[in-house]
């Protein structure tokens, strides 16, 4: 079955180059079937121009993009950028390149329990569609997951409209489980879901005040957990 | 908007080094792009620019220059105020065009250098440092007096005299911090602005009030002309180192977004805002306080107003508006020392270990030490009107420079030069830019003047013997 929202499907790593970061194994594991665009970024400060970060790191920032290139079997696209700002970098890249996800990495050993947190503000169409991607042809197990303060607030219906759809797409139902948790905050609840899992896939939230003033709420879990954290990006 | 690549510069200079500026591939709103899929991003929005801009302008002319201005040329200090604004408009109108054309950092050595040749690009580009320098020294004295003025308020007496130590020590802060790197600095500078821009702009419209005689007690208004107009011209050429801030806005240009819309907007915006803050500062000044008695106070003439108006907590809060102002433009030049000498030791004119940054804290840490010696020995120094008409002499040379780099490169212009803003008025705003220019640095100090002109030759011996066969002119 054809999937609309299979138009999307480059994965986007943002990786601190020149900062120590490496990538774990897992990560091209979790990943490298798909199409990559590595994007290594060095933040510096205000006081130096980004040309002169340029002239003096560019062939040591280039050699370390290549090698963590290197990791992965599938093709990889690199793009090198010196900036002052990383969020704008991230989201600037994100746009041009037109990525379906944007994966925060965190380390990971092997792939094999994905924890999807389901909300009614994300754009579901599109998290199943990458979440089938990434499982296609492996034996991953999937728990579908959803967290409110109330039982009446969980979004029953959206999880089965997306384990349905996963369904459709190709994944075995009994890989699928469903979890829920009520009266926590939700970032501490994915927090204590994901532990028992491998990584987290996130849609993206609609921009809403809370964001702004709390922070990205991708952004907390990926702080809150150990594995690395994959936003599906919004369709505009 | 896509730039196609020119001819790459050529030679080397002594020690066998070659200028290092590959063309980028394009130039996008939001970023530079560079072979081998490398960018730079631009972070900077309009705001950031203005902030620049404005930040950099507002330490001299409102919390140092007022009290020196009234006791050269009376009330008429608001011609003098108002003549160099029009005088920066001149330049900033020609620098804007040449910025957008050329969205690089570096400012005017940059533009200067690629219409001019090398000769005048190492003079100018060396002699901004040095104008950097004695600008950041003159802020700093600045600063001493206004901390010395909040001790003595607060009845804090010090045994030797404050104003040297404290500028020293906000000099070594200001150096050390910019080595260590400030996280969100921008972010503060904008706030620093802001602030001080609403302390200042509700002083002003009190102090208008009380001018027009609406509020506070009436005056005996003086006379508006009490020294004559040469005077006037002179005082004119004193505080222009008020107008310095504009050029500021050139040397990120390789940071902002949208260059060709915000560079003009930062550069012409920031000038007449300032401007207008001036001339009214000078009016509401004198109104309340007949100029001589305004010259007794000196540098921290403004406090002494405010305490008309507001009584000691007006002070206070002009004080405080003075720390800030005086730091953040420190702050503003200190920074720019070491982009221009990025700028000039990109092209080979001086030594590559000069431009070098850390990658512990990511800052050019050589050329903001390179630049905090010779601060420090300039306050010590501690001449105030010296150190700004040095400043300004160094300064105008280089925008003197840019009106007939436009000019020039408007003549002959190369396929490359295509830019997004083009001046009004051509020829005859760059051509009067130019001449007032020099008209400026005619009316300085004798003292300054020789200075000045020692430096220039200082820089044009270093290009005679470290960089004569580098070659920069008309490639980008």
């Amino acid at each position: 079955m054809t999937d609309p929202d299979a138009a999307f499907e480059r994965v986007l790593l943002p990786v601190r180059i020149l900062a120590g970061d490496g990538l774990s194994p897992g990560v091209p594991a979790l990943v490298g079937h798909l199409p990559v665009l590595l994007l290594g970024y060095h933040v510096i400060p205000e006081q130096t121009p980004p040309d002169q970060a340029r002239q003096q790191f560019e062939d040591r920032a280039q050699g370390a993009l290549a090698d963590l290139a290197a990791a992965f079997e599938g093709p990889v696209e690199t793009r090198l950028v010196f900036t002052h700002d990383a969020e704008q970098t991230v989201d600037r890249v994100a746009e041009e390149a037109g990525v379906g996800a944007v994966l925060l990495p965190n380390p990971i050993a092997s792939p094999e329990r994905l924890l999807v947190t389901v909300h009614p503000d994300v754009d579901l169409g599109r998290l199943a569609s990458v979440v089938a991607r990434l499982c296609e042809g492996r034996d991953i197990s999937l728990t579908l997951f959803a967290a409110a303060e109330h039982e009446t607030d969980l979004p029953a219906a959206q999880l089965d409209a997306v384990r349905d759809r996963l369904v459709d797409l190709g994944i075995p139902a009994g890989a699928i489980r469903t979890e829920t948790r009520t009266g926590e905050p939700a970032v501490r609840a994915i927090a204590a879901a994901a532990l028992d899992h491998d990584a987290v896939v996130m849609g993206e939230r609609a921009p809403s005040w809370r964001e702004l003033v709390f922070g990205d709420v991708a952004e907390q879990v990926a702080a809150e957990t150990v594995g690395p954290v994959v936003v599906v990006r919004r369709r505009d | 908007m896509d730039e196609p690549v020119g001819p790459s510069p050529g030679g080397t200079n002594v020690e066998g080094d070659a200028p290092r500026t590959e063309p980028p591939v394009a130039d996008t709103d939001d970023a530079t792009v560079h072979e081998d899929g490398v960018e730079l991003e631009r972070t900077l929005g309009l705001s950031g620019g203005l902030a620049i801009g404005v930040g950099t302008m507002i330490g001299a002319g409102i919390f140092v220059f007022p009290g020196l201005a009234a006791a050269e040329a009376g009330p008429a200090a608001a011609f003098s105020f108002a003549l160099g604004a029009v005088v920066a408009l001149l330049v900033a109108l020609p620098a804007s065009e040449l910025a957008t054309a050329m969205p690089r950092s570096g400012g005017g050595y940059y533009y200067i250098s690629r219409a001019l040749g090398t000769l005048p690009g190492a003079v100018v580009g060396l002699s901004l440092w040095f104008g950097l320098v004695f600008a950041s020294a003159f802020y700093l004295v600045g600063f001493g007096e206004y901390a010395a003025a909040l001790l003595a308020e607060a009845g804090v007496s010090v045994g030797v005299d404050p104003v040297l130590w404290l500028a020293l020590v906000a000099g070594v802060g200001l150096t050390v911090l910019n080595v260590v790197g400030t996280e969100n600095a921008a972010k503060l500078q904008n706030g620093v602005v802001a602030l001080l821009l609403a302390i200042l702009v509700t002083f002003l419209l009190y102090g208008g009030l009380d001018a027009a005689g609406l509020v506070g007690e009436a005056s005996v208004p003086e006379e508006f002309v009490p020294k004559g107009w040469f005077p006037v011209l002179t005082t004119a050429a004193l505080v222009f180192t008020s107008y310095l801030g504009f050029a500021q806005v050139a040397t990120v240009a390789g940071e902002i977004r949208q260059p060709g819309r915000n560079l003009p907007l930062a550069m012409v915006g920031s000038v007449v805002a300032v401007g207008i803050l001036y001339v009214a500062t000078i009016l509401v000044s004198t109104s309340a306080i007949p100029s001589s008695r305004l010259a007794d106070f000196g540098e921290t003439a403004i406090v002494e107003v405010a305490r008309s108006f507001f009584g000691a907590p007006g002070a206070l809060a002009i004080l405080f508006a003075g720390l800030l102002a005086t730091v953040s433009s420190a702050n503003a030049s200190i920074l720019s020392t070491s982009r221009a000498v990025y700028a000039v030791g990109r092209d080979a004119l001086l030594p590559t270990f000069a431009s070098r940054i850390n990658l512990t804290y990511g800052t050019p840490h050589v050329a903001l030490g390179m630049a905090g010696g010779p601060i420090l020995v300039l306050v010590a120094v501690g001449e105030v009107e010296l150190l700004a008409e040095v400043a300004s002499f160094l300064h105008l040379l280089v925008y003197a420079l840019i009106c007939v780099a436009l000019l020039v490169l408007r003549r002959n212009p190369p396929d490359w030069y295509d830019p997004d803003f083009r001046v009004p008025g051509y020829p005859v705003v760059p051509v009067l830019g130019a001449i007032a220019s020099f008209a400026l640095i005619g009316f300085m100090n004798r003292a300054s003047q020789v200075i000045g002109l020692a430096l220039m030759v200082a820089c044009a011996g270093w290009y005679a013997y470290y960089a004569r066969d580098v070659t920069l002119k008309g490639v980008l």
